[in-house]
């Protein structure tokens, strides 16, 4: 991005009217009037209908600038370069006798710390993400330009130790640096001296669109990849060649094949679903994915596609038993022709050619996966997740053999949930918030600082729901938030995960509100979007009114509709 | 007709100072502007620069306090080069 762009990006947001303020702070130590034009044009670009609103550094301390953010700040940008931790680092106020080495250390590291407590506080009510030093970093003894010396050995390792600290501080995020190495020419003297900011234009916009993309992700992790077998997952035609001429290994020039199956073994251990869309003959492709010289478990493919019919059908059922849409998947496949069927089918699904016999490009497609499918946390049901699909379906043929009497087959599902009502932070609520569509009260998402808010708020209700019954472990698949209102419940969110439908979970949270929680009435702050027919029905299954805004539910009304529950309940309340 | 090399220089300053008419801009100064400050000086500097690919010389900087002394700059810079 141009600063002339960024310029006018801004200038055209101001027209934005009707919504808050998106309030954020700049926290950096030197002039920063670029700096908060590209940060705001970042910001701007990814969060279209909000104007946002920087408070602006305080000169000279991007430390202790931490303890002046407004309280109603909802993201934190902190810049920290070499001259904040000593001003005798950078080249306005350079000092480079060899005699102040241990002077400058002590007081970077004196400065560390302070950015650590500092930190750790401002981080208590909004989140932060940080840039640490950038810049190649300075040298005081006169050590030749290829020997590492020890002055600087000692700064890096200052700044690598203080890492560490800030990673495990709740609601830091660190830039990683290696996410900008690629930009040649991050300093610029001439600024530097002039005005006193050490940035290259070029790399002021390169560095705030990443904090940027740090801070509010253009879109969520992908959850599941669909890959071919020929010529993708292994090298060579199964069916042609047959199960001991496929390969991938050195020998036959194929080992990339070996790296994106042990990609693919890492995203499944991630929660990430794996499925095959295969065009074969089933029992030939069977062979191949039972190789025990194989770098993914095969068992981890479910389901497996594997026939001659359109590979866009196979798509489909695949999404069927996910039950995710197909903007959250990614197809591979080394055919361009076969990428366009589906992509003709499902418009919204990611596709990529697998680069069969190019080692550079699967290595590029192996990298982008991490990316793709990259997660900041990587939870107990993400690690579930695939098992429990296959649980699911397996639930859902009995459930089909019991359509004459579901309530039969709840009975016999010996389900176990637990309860809890809690405002402690649980991230795991806080992402099933922002990624639920299909029972989602009213597609409303949050962002961390509001997520901040809700826990520090005595009048919050929340309630998060573990579930697992004969056919495994589900995890945490629903959470509820309200506000208390006397006798009265606010309900701003509540979702429940798809893989929980038909297990009348949703009326086991309406019916702890009333019973435990003893309110006489819950208002569900109801809207209608896309995808959420699933909570619409269970509301006009209790409700005569309007399905739009506030829809009141009283406790006699939900006791006369509500149909027999089966759970084994374990409630724990954490006052 | 405006010489182009004049109607860069006021893309850069409509850039800057969106609100000003190419009139006013014409006519722009420090003394005259009260929009025009120190910072926003940065500003203009650093929008001429990525305009006209070049770098603005330490000792003309003094200069870059109305819209002529900075037109004269440019010009002169043009006829160097």
């Amino acid at each position: 991005m141009k600063l002339t762009d960024a310029l006018k990006i801004n200038q055209s947001a101001q027209s934005r009217e009707g919504h808050d303020p998106l309030h954020t702070a700049l926290c950096c130590g030197f002039t920063s009037l670029q700096l908060e034009q590209f940060l705001a044009a970042h910001l701007h670009n990814r969060i279209t209908d909000r104007i946002a609103e920087i408070q602006p550094p305080t000169y000279g301390d991007a430390i202790g600038a931490l303890d002046q953010i407004n309280k109603d700040c909802e993201a934190i940008f902190l810049i920290v370069e070499w001259q904040d931790l000593d001003p005798r680092l950078g080249i306005r106020q350079a000092d480079w006798r060899a005699s102040l080495v241990g002077d400058i250390l002590q007081t970077a590291c004196l400065r560390l710390e302070l950015l650590v407590d500092k930190l750790s506080s401002a981080a208590s009510h909004a989140p932060v993400y940080v840039s640490l030093p950038q810049l190649p970093t300075p040298s005081l003894l006169p050590s030749a330009k290829i020997r590492q010396d020890p002055f600087r050995t000692d700064l890096e390792c200052l700044v690598l130790d203080t890492c560490q600290k800030l990673l495990v501080i709740q609601g830091v995020s660190i830039l990683a640096k290696e996410s900008l190495s690629s930009s040649t020419s991050a300093y610029d003297l001439k600024n530097d001296i002039r005005f006193g900011s050490p940035y290259s234009i070029e790399f002021l916009s390169t560095l705030t669109g990443q904090l940027v993309d740090l801070a509010f992700p253009s879109t969520p992790p992908l959850k599941g990849l669909i890959t071919d077998l020929d010529d993708s997952l292994w090298r060579g035609i199964i069916g042609d060649s047959g199960v001991d001429k496929i390969n991938w290994n050195l020998d036959n020039h194929s080992l990339m094949h070996a790296v994106y199956q042990q990609k693919l073994q890492a995203l499944a251990e991630q929660g990430v679903l794996l499925a095959i869309a295969s065009k074969n003959d089933s029992a030939i492709a069977q062979s191949g994915l039972s190789r025990t010289d194989l770098r993914v478990d095969a068992k981890l493919f479910f389901p497996q596609e594997i026939h001659w019919g359109e590979k866009s059908e196979s798509i489909s059922k695949i999404l069927k038993i996910w039950n995710i849409a197909a903007d959250s998947v990614l197809f591979i496949d080394d055919s361009a022709a076969e990428l366009a069927e589906v992509q003709s089918v499902h418009p919204q699904i990611l596709t990529r050619q697998f680069p069969t016999k190019d080692d550079l490009g699967v290595l590029e497609l192996v990298r982008e996966l991490g990316d793709l499918f990259t997660k900041d946390e990587i939870s107990k049901e993400d690690r579930l997740r695939s098992t429990s699909i296959r649980q699911q379906a397996l639930a859902s043929e009995e459930l089909g053999s019991h359509q004459a009497d579901p309530a039969e087959f709840l009975r016999q599902l010996n389900s176990k949930v637990c309860i809890e009502v809690s405002t402690r932070d649980d991230p795991r609520a806080f992402e099933l918030i922002n990624k639920t569509n299909q029972f989602n009260l009213n597609g409303n998402r949050l962002v961390p600082k509001e997520w901040l808010n809700l826990q520090n708020d005595e009048s919050t209700v929340m309630l998060t729901v573990e579930y697992e019954d004969k056919f495994g472990k589900l995890g945490k698949i629903a959470v509820l938030i309200g506000t208390r209102n006397g006798s009265t419940l606010d309900v701003t969110s509540w979702i429940l995960s798809c893989r929980a439908f038909s297990r009348r979970i949703e009326h086991l949270c309406l019916q702890i509100l009333f019973d435990q929680l003893q309110f006489e009435t819950v208002q569900l702050h109801y809207k209608k979007t896309d995808r959420n027919e699933p909570i619409a029905r269970l509301i006009a299954s209790f409700s005569q009114q309007p399905l739009s805004g506030k829809i009141t539910l009283e406790k006699k009304t939900f006791f006369d509709y509500c149909p027999p529950l089966y759970h084994s309940l374990q409630y724990i309340h954490d006052a | 007709m405006m010489p182009e090399h004049n109607e860069r220089l006021i893309t850069c300053f409509r850039t800057v100072f969106p609100d000003l008419t190419d009139g006013e801009i014409a006519q722009a100064s420090m003394a005259s502007l009260a929009k025009w400050d120190s910072l926003a000086t940065v500003m203009l500097i650093s929008v001429i620069e990525e305009e006209y690919q070049l770098q603005v010389a330490d000792d003309d900087l003094q200069d870059f306090v109305s819209f002529e002394l900075i037109d004269e700059i440019l010009r002169d810079d043009n006829e160097q080069t």
